[in-house]
């Protein structure tokens, strides 16, 4: 069975619970539809979006240099990161530079993918995530299960439990007003206290060597303002040409995340304050490289909003966790195999191929049409599962030849019907697992038509 | 050095060049009184409360002292950005959590989203609008634009270190998606409409 498969086994042992996180994933996908809906020229701003970002991956190289220049003419301090473990290194020399022992992050699918707090925390740096959903699962030793509903698969009785535990709140207590508040008043002492504040990047501006932030909740914000130093670390394919590609994109993002017109907060750092420091770390781990594979490409297109796992069938039931990787779902199960295709190769699988992806990307990435290729590309290169490799492999030999194909059909019809359950449902019937097989029919098609033909 | 080689790997990967839409089509023209209406609306879905003061005789030097007393007392502390007084407050004064309110009057605002523009040169500490527990905007609603396309064509992101479009009080549904206003910034907003 495919790490995946085995994965999401667990979470939906529990029946009630994965009908929940289902309606949950879908009730916000409603959300999303009900606010595209409302824009005339929403299909042209996604159309306008995948150009646009068609055009920066074809000038990335010249943007990079572009964006690095306007960022230091404003006083920004500019990093580059071939890899994950530079990541990290850069950082931890900037926070060793001020002697700092206390960070605070926002926006982390980056600082996730690079692996930075466990780093941190190796050199007792105490890190706090400051997005509420963040420090959950952070204070559950948890991954985030999805990109923008970090904690979407707990309930609230979990984390009121998680929080009486770890932030005193009173035992049993699991209104979500109280946790947020007692969440809040943490957060507020752990703002000021911080040396550093480190955020992700939702744009970059070539143009003008700026970066911009979106946040409901205020927590990046508060985190760089009240710090003496703040760090934001960006994959360089956020690059927009201009800012008024911004217009654009603000107007997809959060519509497609959650159904709001914009987030509350969408911030735009060109300098640092008097008296403060401000660094940006783009990063490649991986990008460039993907860049060259024509098939694969496009999915650098993505703004991370997270509408494909709200409407994707399997995510909604199998859990983010189910995909063992930083950012699951669809768009992940697209981008892992480009890191490590042995380790991710059951992601492509995890798919009905339904397309409902592609359908509420606002990028437009060929989302299942690259889930698609992926699987090709993983059998090429002998990663398929020997349960996926045998079955394919008797299929090709069956369906090549017609004699045998009509002898195997018809002994499959006659076998089928009088064979004892246990000979059929095992292990070796992966189908079978949780279905019936459907009911063997009295002839084939090829017999109905022979029939039935010049009967109109 | 990883520049140079990050540079190098994309130069050999990249597509062919494409080049960049026309964005112009995104451009509308629409009435004040629609812009109004339509601004009204969408700030108070995104939990704000909204004082219309367009079109009364209202006068906003004695309106605002009044309201700001009414709803959040008399001894709120007030950093007001329209008036001078802000300067004498510094960060830590919003470090030991003592600034109940925050004044400040954004450049535009917009229609379609409630955003409203503010920037260094209207925030003269960056911090006051977040860490401020109530917020105050005073939007001049001959500043309303239809879309975002209409609002970045006006502002410059660059003109100062730092702008933020603000759509409302801070909000968060990390728990089991139930809305709860007030999360790390402010937990409530007014807008008043002048």
């Amino acid at each position: 069975m495919s790490l995946h498969a085995k994965k999401a086994d667990s979470f939906i042992a529990n029946e009630e619970r994965v009908n929940w996180h289902d309606g949950a994933l879908w009730h916000v996908r409603k959300k999303r539809d009900a606010s595209a809906v409302e824009l005339p020229e929403w299909e042209l701003l996604r159309n306008t979006a995948s150009k646009v970002k068609e055009n920066v991956l074809s000038h990335m190289d010249e943007y990079l240099i572009q964006f690095e220049a306007e960022a230091k003419k404003n006083g920004v301090i500019v990093h580059w990161a071939a890899t994950a473990e530079d990541h990290n290194s850069i950082v931890g020399e900037i926070l060793a530079k001020h002697n700092a022992t206390k960070v605070v992050k926002s926006k982390s699918m980056l600082t996730e993918e690079c692996g930075l707090n466990h780093f941190l925390e190796d050199k007792n740096i105490e890190v706090i995530d400051t997005d509420l959903g963040e420090r959950i699962i952070q204070l559950k030793k948890e991954p985030p299960s999805h990109i923008v509903l970090p904690a979407i698969h707990l309930k609230k009785e979990e984390v009121g439990e998680l929080f009486h535990r770890e932030l005193g709140t009173e035992e049993g207590n699991a209104d979500p007003t109280y946790l947020t508040k007692a969440a809040r008043t943490h957060l507020q002492h752990k703002f000021f206290e911080a040396d550093v504040a480190i955020t992700g990047v939702n744009f970059a501006i070539a143009e003008t060597g700026g970066v911009v932030i979106c946040t409901n909740e205020g927590n990046a914000d508060m985190g760089c303002h009240a710090a003496p130093v703040h760090i934001h670390c960006m994959g360089m394919e956020k690059l927009l040409p201009k800012a008024e590609h911004l217009g654009v994109f603000i107007r997809l993002l959060a519509r497609s995340a959650t159904g709001q017109p914009s987030t509350i907060y969408t911030s735009h750092y060109h300098k640092p304050a008097p008296g403060k420091e401000m660094h940006i770390v783009i990063v490649d781990n991986g990008r460039s490289t993907q860049l060259g594979k024509e098939e694969f490409r496009n999915s650098l297109k993505c703004i991370r909003c997270g509408a494909c796992m709200n409407t994707c069938p399997i995510y909604r039931r199998s859990g983010g966790h189910s995909y063992h990787a930083t950012i699951p779902g669809p768009i992940g199960a697209i981008l892992q195999p480009n890191r490590n295709l042995k380790e991710y190769s059951d992601l492509p699988f995890a798919s009905t191929l339904c397309g409902s992806c592609s359908d509420v990307c606002p990028v437009k990435i060929n989302i299942h049409e690259q889930l698609y290729l992926w699987r090709q590309e993983i059998y090429k290169n002998n990663e398929l599962p020997k349960e996926k490799v045998v079955p394919l492999k008797i299929a090709t030999k069956v369906l090549e030849k017609p004699g045998l194909y009509k002898t195997m059909g018809s002994l499959a019809r006659k076998s089928l019907k009088v064979l004892p359950r246990f000979m059929i449902y095992n292990g070796l019937n992966a189908w079978g697992k949780q279905r019936e097989l459907p009911e063997v029919p009295k002839q084939t098609f090829k017999e109905w038509y022979k029939n039935n033909k010049g009967n109109e | 050095m990883s520049r140079e080689a990050i540079l190098k790997n994309i130069q050999a990967n990249k597509p062919k060049a494409t080049e960049l839409p026309d964005l112009s089509v995104f451009t509308h023209t629409i009435d004040t009184d629609t812009l109004l209406a339509d601004f009204i609306k969408i700030a108070t879905k995104n939990n704000s409360s909204v004082v219309n003061l367009v079109g009364t005789s209202e006068n906003l030097e004695e309106f605002l002292p009044a309201f700001v007393q009414e709803n959040f007392g008399k001894t709120a502390k007030v950093y007001n950005t329209l008036d001078g007084s802000a300067e004498s407050l510094s960060y830590d004064d919003f470090k030991t959590k003592s600034i109940d309110v925050f004044i400040g009057q954004p450049k535009l605002a917009v229609a379609e989203n409630g955003c409203m523009w503010i920037d260094d040169a209207l925030l003269p500490l960056r911090i006051a609008t977040f860490a401020s527990e109530h917020t105050i905007f005073v939007v001049d609603h001959t500043t309303l634009v239809p879309t975002m396309h209409q609002a970045y064509a006006q502002i410059q992101t660059n003109a100062s270190g730092y702008g933020v479009f603000i759509a409302g009080p801070s909000k968060t549904a990390d728990i089991e998606q139930s809305l709860v206003v007030g999360a790390q910034g402010a937990v409530s907003n007014t807008v008043i409409l002048v």
